[in-house]
């Protein structure tokens, strides 16, 4: 068993207004240096594969559903292999 | 027709989920035949994450759904869903969603602008942040509509508005639909 | 899998005081009604069932005052929602509910799964829910966290509600410091349905099936009911986990399902309900209770989503989107073909046996066996003290404060701009009003309206309660609550029918606090049989405190109404140049209490003085009689900010303006909030008829102008104020607010 976690963003190009609002906020709270925050959301996979076959599983799952590359982009990271 | 709604919930993405329902490869290949499609909304979006038209739907800016009539312009009238409009002409309709804000790159927007792809823009307020103040568009061929305002909650008077009948005459005009006799 | 404690155990360490069950209690059910000692899934039952929430054990003496019957009453109370008859076959079911302690703590989930339930139990009767209305009420905008919790709230009820597709049609948004440490949301749900289809939540016939469908049971929501029936502490903070998370995407699956059977196949069903407060245990014990029968399910058959879930978690947890069957034997499969089509599991857990008996199984265990009327029939009803507070003696006392206003316009900005009387829009623009294409009249007018396709009826919706008059007199201010109610539906040109209401009251052991809700609910009750609006559903949320403050007594009032034409809707904001203008019912120096008072004196206070009822019902009577037989152009009945703000209010969407002479009102009582008035506009040939049906309580006031100006000659001075000026205003307060940094 293998745990991903896959990580999809918008597009650097696409506006973020979500992050521009928490950016706002936290200037607010007084943390000034904070000079950029992107919104994004994580997947957590289970999947009944090693090795090469999750890097393969993953690329066709962010493709077909769990992306949309008309804004957005992604990346992973696998948490442990069981 | 692609009507409007939240199918799946509108999870993960609106539309996203949907795109893969069994009808779907049907009313692509509908589609593909130059049959007219139409979709509101989350027919829209569908349509976007089907690859049917191009662009994607984010969003609003303001984070918010927003349930309003606003002001839209006809931008294109030649096509087989406006011939009853006048062209540039002002017309009113409900919007209700949360993810309207139309987003394509750049070089999308010029091509769409280019072939007349753009049917209608919001006119006097953009209320979700969609670039070009887009609301509506169709593929290249023209036989592909997608919007996210709705005409079909704007044909009765009773309602507040028949700005959207025409648009469903001018599927009949053009032979497009059919009616029970 | 053992049980957390024996029953010794728990008559030593008394763990079931933390549930909010009593010593007493607990002492009457193991010597009178077992006559042993209960188990620990057993004493989990009997709190959560003899919760306040579930068995109303304090209330049902008050509860008794109200009428629930009249000519079209179908269902009162007792069943998910009440049922009217509104003409050729057809029924309107309504019914509201209150989540305001799940609200307060995780306002976006709480107000999401109040709109979750109430829709449950309007489909539970076989109805097709087809509008909502919400009421709620906050603290003040000034608090930052206030703020946040008022956008959660709002994004909450329009995430279901708009998921589900039905259109939020109403309401009412107030803001007042004493909701500070307990938010009120109350959602109210209106359903349409065909007579022959009325459903009931009952278990009946020895070997039928109760069968659970829908979503799978976790740990969500355990001991949401005795949550309800607690007031809030500093200490309770972190109450967090009693709070539901809401899937609306299921739940409209499973209300298509629901109705598929209930319309389609009703030779299957025996009864239906929805599982909502305590989970299982209510929903499967009221039913037994209400067919007269035994039970026994078999927890381990029961769907869930968490490992090792004990039967006291099974059968309290208040996970969502849930629904109890009662099938006839043999049709379970047929039963589970038609949520098989939903993607939606149903699944027989247990079958209805000979006897009176509730017994349950877990892990092959008999973990609970139980008299169904000592769950249901058999909670004590406990008498409370009541007395009048101080505060209310004091006051007849005193002198009646009086506002002496030197500048009217200014003092209308002003009350333009107070959040409880702002514009909503930037708030109620969150909801779809419009899904389903059967909204003739959306949020920001009197009352919601729905036409019903194929028919020319309509149903006119509204909310309604002021907890300020009830606080200063529980009795008048009951019966203004009702009145209130009533004017918005007939400002519409709609028959009021009847009434659900939710009753949001502090902690009733405190005798003044019990003085109250009996009092309001008297005059409540006394204005519903005047109006013949009887009470055919409801909910009573009581412990609404925080830090020993509490809320102001705020029952709200949900109306509906009949409109028989619907082309005859009456708009709530004035239509054509040269109407003539209407004032309808008595203008007095109704200070107390105002939306005037609060703003200038930062509080409330003084005596809510009483009213003729029966006179005001009568001249309303007539008003809606005049709509019907001449054409009145507009109607708007008279709230917060009184007489002032409801001119302007209908003004403004409109180019138009009024001119008025009104030597009767001075500046004072422009502002005013006598109860039972209305503005109504009427073109100049009705004008004969108008004035010979309303007689002495209408008066002339003047006419609706081109002008976009509010302009009136008062007792003692005049009002001259640009009505783009002050919409402008109005529009801005509460997104104004609502942006505010700290």
């Amino acid at each position: 068993m293998t745990n991903v976690r896959i990580f999809v963003t918008y597009k650097q190009s696409v506006f973020d207004p979500q992050g521009e609002t928490i950016k706002t906020a936290i200037h607010s709270l007084g943390h000034d240096e904070v000079t950029s925050i992107k919104v994004g959301k994580f997947f957590d996979v289970t999947l009944a594969a090693t090795g090469s076959d999750v890097v393969t599983a993953v690329k066709e799952i962010a493709d077909q559903l769990l992306v949309n590359f008309n804004m957005e982009t992604y990346t992973y990271q696998v948490m442990e292999e069981a | 027709m692609l009507p409007g709604g939240f199918s799946y919930g509108d999870y993960l993405r609106a539309g996203a989920i949907a795109r893969f329902t069994n009808i779907m490869p049907a009313i692509i290949k509908m589609a593909n035949a130059g049959k007219p499609v139409f979709g509101t909304c989350n027919g829209f979006q569908i349509l976007t994450e089907a690859g049917l038209l191009p662009g994607a739907l984010k969003r609003n800016d303001n984070q918010r759904f927003i349930c309003r009539t606003i002001p839209l312009e006809v931008v294109n009238n030649q096509t087989i869903f406006t011939t009853q409009y006048c062209s540039r002409e002002r017309i009113a309709l409900p919007i209700a969603h949360a993810d309207g804000s139309y987003y394509a790159d750049e070089e999308t927007l010029d091509r769409l602008e280019a072939n007349n792809q753009v049917v209608f823009r919001y006119a006097a307020e953009n209320p979700n942040g969609s670039l070009q103040n887009i609301a509506g568009i169709t593929n290249e061929r023209g036989n592909v509509l997608g919007m996210m305002p709705h005409p079909e909650r704007a044909v009765e008077a009773i309602l507040g508005s028949v700005d959207g009948l025409r648009l469903f005459k001018s599927l009949l005009e053009n032979g497009k639909v059919r009616t029970e006799a | 899998m053992k049980q957390a404690m024996t029953p010794e155990e728990i008559k030593e360490q008394k763990p079931y005081l933390d549930w909010s069950l009593s010593e007493a209690e607990y002492d009457y059910i193991r010597t009178q009604l077992l006559g042993r000692l209960p188990n620990y899934t057993e004493t989990g039952l009997f709190a959560a069932m003899w919760s306040e929430h579930c068995s109303y054990k304090k209330s049902k003496s008050v509860l008794r005052l109200f009428p629930n019957k009249n000519e079209r009453v179908l269902q009162g109370p007792g069943e998910g929602a009440g049922v009217v008859d509104i003409d050729d076959g057809q029924a309107v079911v309504f019914k509201a509910e209150s989540h305001n302690h799940p609200t307060t703590v995780e306002p976006y989930q709480g107000a999401a799964t109040g709109i979750g339930g109430i829709l449950r139990d309007i489909f539970s009767m076989g109805a097709r829910p087809i509008a909502s209305l919400d009421s709620l009420h906050f603290g003040e905008l000034t608090d930052p966290l206030m703020r946040m919790k008022v956008e959660a709230t709002v994004r909450g009820i329009g995430d279901y509600g708009n998921c589900m597709g039905i259109p939020t049609v109403a309401g009412e948004i107030t803001f007042d410091s004493c909701y500070q440490g307990n938010l009120l949301c109350n959602a109210m749900s209106v359903g349409l349905m065909d007579q022959k289809d009325i459903q009931q939540g009952r278990a009946a016939g020895i070997g039928n099936a109760v069968m659970y469908v829908g979503a799978k049971t976790g740990r969500d929501g355990i001991h949401g009911a005795t949550f309800a029936s607690t007031d809030f502490s500093d200490e309770n903070e972190t109450q967090r986990s009693a709070v539901q998370v809401g899937d609306p995407f299921m739940e409209k699956l499973l209300l298509e399902a629901c109705l598929d059977l209930i319309t389609k196949h009703p030779a299957w069903l025996v009864g239906i309900q929805d599982m909502g407060a305590a989970g299982i245990v209510s929903s499967s014990a009221e039913m037994a209770s209400e067919g007269k029968s035994g039970m026994e399910l078999n927890l381990d058959l029961v769907p869930q989503r968490e490992p090792h879930m004990s039967a006291y978690e099974i059968m309290l947890s208040e996970s969502q989107e849930r629904m109890l069957l009662c099938v006839k034997k043999g049709n379970e499969e047929d039963v589970k073909k038609i949520f098989d089509l939903y993607g939606l599991e149903a699944v027989t857990i247990g079958r209805i046996t000979a006897g009176h008996d509730y017994v349950l199984f877990h892990d092959g265990e008999e973990v609970c066996h139980l008299p169904v009327a000592s769950l249901t029939d058999d909670v004590l009803e406990e008498e409370s003290m009541e007395r009048k507070p101080a505060r209310i003696e004091e006051a007849e006392k005193q002198s009646a404060w009086e506002p002496h206003i030197t500048n009217i316009e200014s003092t209308l900005a002003d009350l333009l701009q107070q959040p409880t009387i702002a514009d909503k829009a930037s708030l109620y623009r969150q909801y779809d009003s419009q899904v389903r294409t059967n909204t003739v009249v959306g949020p920001g007018s009197d009352a919601g309206v729905i036409r019903i396709r194929g028919t020319k009826k309509g149903l006119a919706m509204t909310t309604d309660g002021n907890g300020r008059f009830v606080y200063l007199n529980p009795e008048v201010g009951g019966q203004m609550a009702l009145v209130e109610a009533a004017a918005n539906i007939i400002a519409s040109g709609a028959q009021p029918l009847a009434i659900t209401d939710c009753l949001n009251y502090g902690d009733p052991n405190d005798p003044e606090i019990f003085w109250e809700l009996h009092q309001s609910v008297q005059g409540m009750a006394d204005a519903c049989r005047e109006f013949n609006t009887p009470v055919i559903s409801g909910n009573v949320s009581l412990y609404n405190e925080n830090n020993g403050r509490a809320i102001h007594p705020t029952p709200m009032v949900g109306m509906v109404g009949l409109i028989k034409n619907i082309d005859r809707v009456i708009p709530s904001f004035v239509q054509h140049p040269s109407d003539k203008v209407y004032l309808v019912g008595k203008t007095r120096d109704d200070f107390a209490g105002s939306e005037l008072q609060k703003m200038m004196i930062g509080g409330i206070s003084g005596v809510v003085k009483p009213f003729d009822l029966s006179h005001t019902h009568d001249y309303m009577k007539r008003l809606l009689a005049v709509m019907e037989t001449v054409h009145v152009a507009s109607a708007h009945d008279l709230s917060e900010g009184g007489l002032g703000v409801a001119l302007a209010e209908m003004l403004f969407h409109t180019d138009l303006g009024l001119d008025l002479t009104l030597p009767m009102i001075n500046a004072d009582q422009f502002f005013s909030e006598s109860p039972g008035r209305f503005v109504v506009t009427v073109p100049e040939r009705a004008m004969a008829e108008f004035e010979a049906t309303l007689a002495g309580d209408a008066v002339l006031i003047g006419e609706v102008t081109n002008s976009h100006w509010l302009e009136a000659k008062l007792a003692n001075g005049e009002v001259n104020a640009n009505v783009c000026e002050l919409q402008k205003k109005w529009e801005e307060a509460i997104p104004c607010q609502l942006k505010l940094k700290d």
